[in-house]
């Protein structure tokens, strides 16, 4: 059986092979992985990370290799704060090489269940919804008496400190959040004459037919850029309306994708987005962000940091000729007092229970994730930060706003294979292409979703 | 190479009765080994890439395996050890609904695509026959591009050709005036979806299949095509009654291999669809894939892998089989 694992693991290496050759060739360089950056002190010592008490000091004399692996978002969005953390932390151990290997969303778990088999990676990052198939099954080093090394453990943001605690036990740190909201062109709800941004929905429908109105004769025009399987907006419609995915009782998880309050919500966004979107509806929301820099969309529903990328430079996608007509507000529910809530996304950094080197990967971490390297990534990137102590950063955000107002999915160990398996936006597509019935296809969702959370 | 040489190199210092007796033994060995000897390498690496994980591959499907057996493999003291479960695996496949949809959307598939493939690169290869030769040489060129086109560059660039939103596909059709095609989505509707997976596939397998069949055609005596004509047979009875029997053989390996390299159909599926296939897009190869590495039930996914390497097995008789006529006639 280890060689049908290890196959995997052949694969991923060669998938990695770009990651690992750049960072061999440093290695042969005597001066250390990070050589060039050792005289650049222009962070100051202070940097050096023992803020939070943490155990300080480090080892000169170890030596060895910590192989992190953290998402391609670090890797495009903020690499500078990525390379601090490592800075900071070879001055406490020169002599570890720290190797940052970017995986993508798609298939990092696969990699990951290949990489357990063998030889894991020493820090991980992990969604936050993907965490607690791994806690429960053992997978990962029970952190709960060094909770303290942490810096900001004390003020960890719940909707992530929740996900890193698994029967009362912590298993990972908090990295950061996401909330979403509507990301909108400031300059086309000028031009209908519209001054404030929705507070109901029937005001951003309203909204949406005077953009339609004046820019609809361009084929490609959408009020609002939806494509069908974006499950995390459709799930806050489910929510808003009073709906859930499915709710746990004693180990046993019953799904509630069938509830007249969640088929409520999913007609509502259904109607939405026959009215207002061009987007694929059977397609998913990863490319939303360059086709809104294309000029032909006044909105879309994103994360924070879409606002970024769709301001950003032309070879990245980008359109930099919109960076002052693009705002956002949060998406509004169904009376001007309650948005509807955003799903609260973020990132775990964890350590697999097999790891050799827990102690310089909760060094690491912390170099990363405590205060000045937070401070820096909220500063840099407009991420929500994994503390409350450094929420007013963000000043009046409306991503800020629309994370206070949140939902999460059901925390049943399964629940990573439900979003491996495309549950729901399967159901999205069904249900958005006309395939079938709200009704029918919430139903089908529901079996198979008992099915995967009640399976062993 | 040493086992071999030792003795040859012994025996000429032997004494002389007995060498030449000797000598005679050691050559012996030498041919009968030498062969063996020489294919060692290569069943070497067969038994590592090949036979060892087909080994393992078994011994998962009748298993459970999944994500805490993954974990004891690397920490005995985490996870739970693999536990046998006998043709469990196997049943579950047969009661399962899911697995007899997918195995006869998989059937029609590779139907279609074999066809498609064995007639389309057919007609090129009676093509590549008639035209000058300065166009069989374009020909040619331009096949073996495709060929070489690595699958993945090759799916990147199709996959942006049948886009929705930016699709060259839909605006060319649209400004033809064959349609409505802008923001025409060709995944919504899998029959749609599948047609141009199997363009796709059509379109990489075509060259093998065009250039062999030319190679095959070459091999026809022209005397006999020709007393064919002679004897008033059309075109088409000359291909079917004169050509077709010749190339029978070739034919049946070519459709045997066909429909074992349209039946694993893997990557094509997976790219055009974002790598998220929906479950209407599911292929075997496919549902194992997904029930392995996004469920990460591994024994299950072992089971459906054999299933289909069984299924494979029985088409590789007729390859096998023609394989073995061929060197019998020669």
């Amino acid at each position: 059986m280890k060689a049908r694992i290890l196959a995997a693991v052949g694969l991923t290496a060669a998938l990695a092979v770009a990651g690992c050759s750049s960072s061999k060739s440093n290695a042969g360089n005597t001066s250390g992985p990070t050589g060039s950056s050792t005289p650049a002190t222009s962070a100051s010592p202070s940097s050096g990370g023992s803020s939070g008490g943490s155990s300080g000091g480090g080892d000169a004399s170890a030596s060895g290799t910590l192989t992190v692996w953290l998402m391609t978002d670090a890797q495009n969005g903020w690499p500078k704060e990525v390379q601090a953390a490592t800075d900071a932390f070879n001055k406490k151990y020169p002599n570890v090489k720290v190797d940052v290997q970017y995986q993508t969303w798609g298939d990092h778990l696969t990699k990951l269940d290949a990489a357990l088999a063998a030889t894991p990676p020493d820090v991980v990052e992990l969604g936050n919804t993907e965490t607690t198939k791994y806690m429960a099954t053992g997978a990962l080093a029970d952190l709960t008496n060094d909770k303290s090394k942490f810096d900001t453990s004390d003020s960890w943001l719940k909707g992530l400190s929740d996900s890193v605690t698994y029967q009362g036990k912590v298993f990972g740190v908090p990295y950061y959040a996401g909330a979403r909201g509507v990301i909108y062109r400031t300059d086309m709800f000028q031009a209908v004459g519209i001054s404030a941004p929705p507070t109901t929905l029937d005001e951003l429908k309203a909204d949406g037919e005077k953009l339609k109105a004046k820019y609809g004769s361009n084929p490609n025009f959408s009020a609002l850029y939806w494509p069908g399987k974006n499950w995390y907006g459709a799930m806050s419609f489910v929510y808003g309306y009073g709906g859930n995915i499915a709710t746990g009782d004693g180990g046993k998880w019953t799904a509630n994708l069938e509830s007249p309050e969640a088929q409520a919500g999913l007609t509502e966004l259904k109607s939405l987005v026959d009215d207002l979107s061009k987007a694929p509806k059977d397609g998913d929301e990863s490319k939303q962000d360059s086709v809104m820099a294309q000029g032909n969309v006044a909105m879309i529903y994103g994360n924070g940091w879409e606002v970024g990328s769709v301001t950003a430079a032309k070879d990245k996608g980008g359109n930099p000729d919109l960076a002052d007509k693009v705002a956002a507000f949060p998406l509004p529910g169904k009376d001007a007092a309650k948005p509807l809530p955003s799903f609260l996304g973020g990132s775990d950094l964890v350590i697999p229970a097999a790891s050799e080197h827990v102690a310089w990967a909760e060094e690491w971490i912390n170099d990363f994730t405590g205060k000045d390297g937070m401070t820096a990534l909220v500063n840099d990137a407009k991420v929500i930060p994994n503390t409350t102590s450094l929420l007013s950063l963000l000043g009046d955000s409306p991503f800020a706003k629309a994370a206070q107002e949140s939902w999460f999915v059901p925390t049943a160990p399964n629940w990573a294979d439900v979003e491996s398996q495309n549950v729901l936006q399967t159901m999205l597509a069904n249900i958005m292409t006309g395939k079938q019935s709200i009704a029918d296809a919430t139903k089908a969702a529901d079996q198979q979703i008992n099915k995967i959370l009640n399976g062993s | 190479m040493a086992a071999a040489g030792t003795p040859t190199l012994e025996s000429p210092s032997r004494q002389r009765p007995t060498a030449g007796r000797r000598q005679s033994v050691a050559s012996r060995v030498a041919k009968r080994g030498g062969p063996y000897l020489l294919i060692l390498p290569s069943l070497a690496v067969i038994g590592v890439i090949l036979a060892w994980p087909l080994y393992n591959l078994f011994v998962l499907a009748f298993q459970k395996f999944g994500l805490p057996q993954i974990l004891h493999m690397s920490h005995p003291k985490a996870g739970k050890a693999p536990e046998w479960v006998g043709f469990a695996n196997f049943s579950k496949a047969f009661h399962d609904p899911q697995f007899w949809s997918t195995l006869q959307r998989t059937a029609i598939f590779t139907a279609v695509n074999v066809a498609a493939t064995l007639i389309i690169g057919t007609a090129i290869a009676v093509l590549m026959g008639r035209v000058a030769k300065s166009i069989r040489l374009m020909l040619t060129a331009v096949l073996i591009f495709v060929w070489a086109t690595p699958q993945l560059v090759g799916l990147t660039i199709w996959n942006w050709l049948f886009d929705q939103e930016f699709g060259v596909v839909n605006y060319v059709l649209t400004k033809l005036h064959l349609g409505h095609f802008l923001h025409h989505s060709w995944y919504t509707q899998p029959w749609q979806g599948f047609m141009v997976v199997t363009f796709v596939v059509v379109w990489g397998a075509i060259p093998f299949i065009a250039i062999t069949m030319h190679a095959a055609l070459t091999q026809v005596p022209e005397e006999l095509v020709e007393a064919a004509r002679v004897d008033g047979a059309s075109p088409l009875q000359v291909f079917r009654n004169v050509m077709l029997p010749i190339l029978r053989p070739i034919l049946v390996i070519l459709t045997s291999l066909s429909i074992i390299w349209d039946f694993q159909v893997f990557t094509q599926v997976y790219i055009l669809r974002d790598n998220r296939p929906e479950p209407w897009y599911f292929l075997i190869s496919i549902f194992s894939f997904v029930t392995s590495f996004k469920a990460h039930d591994y024994g299950y996914g072992s089971a459906l892998a054999i299933i289909t390497l069984l299924i494979m097995a029985f088409v590789s008789i007729f390859y096998i089989r023609q394989l073995i006529r061929i060197s019998e006639d020669q």
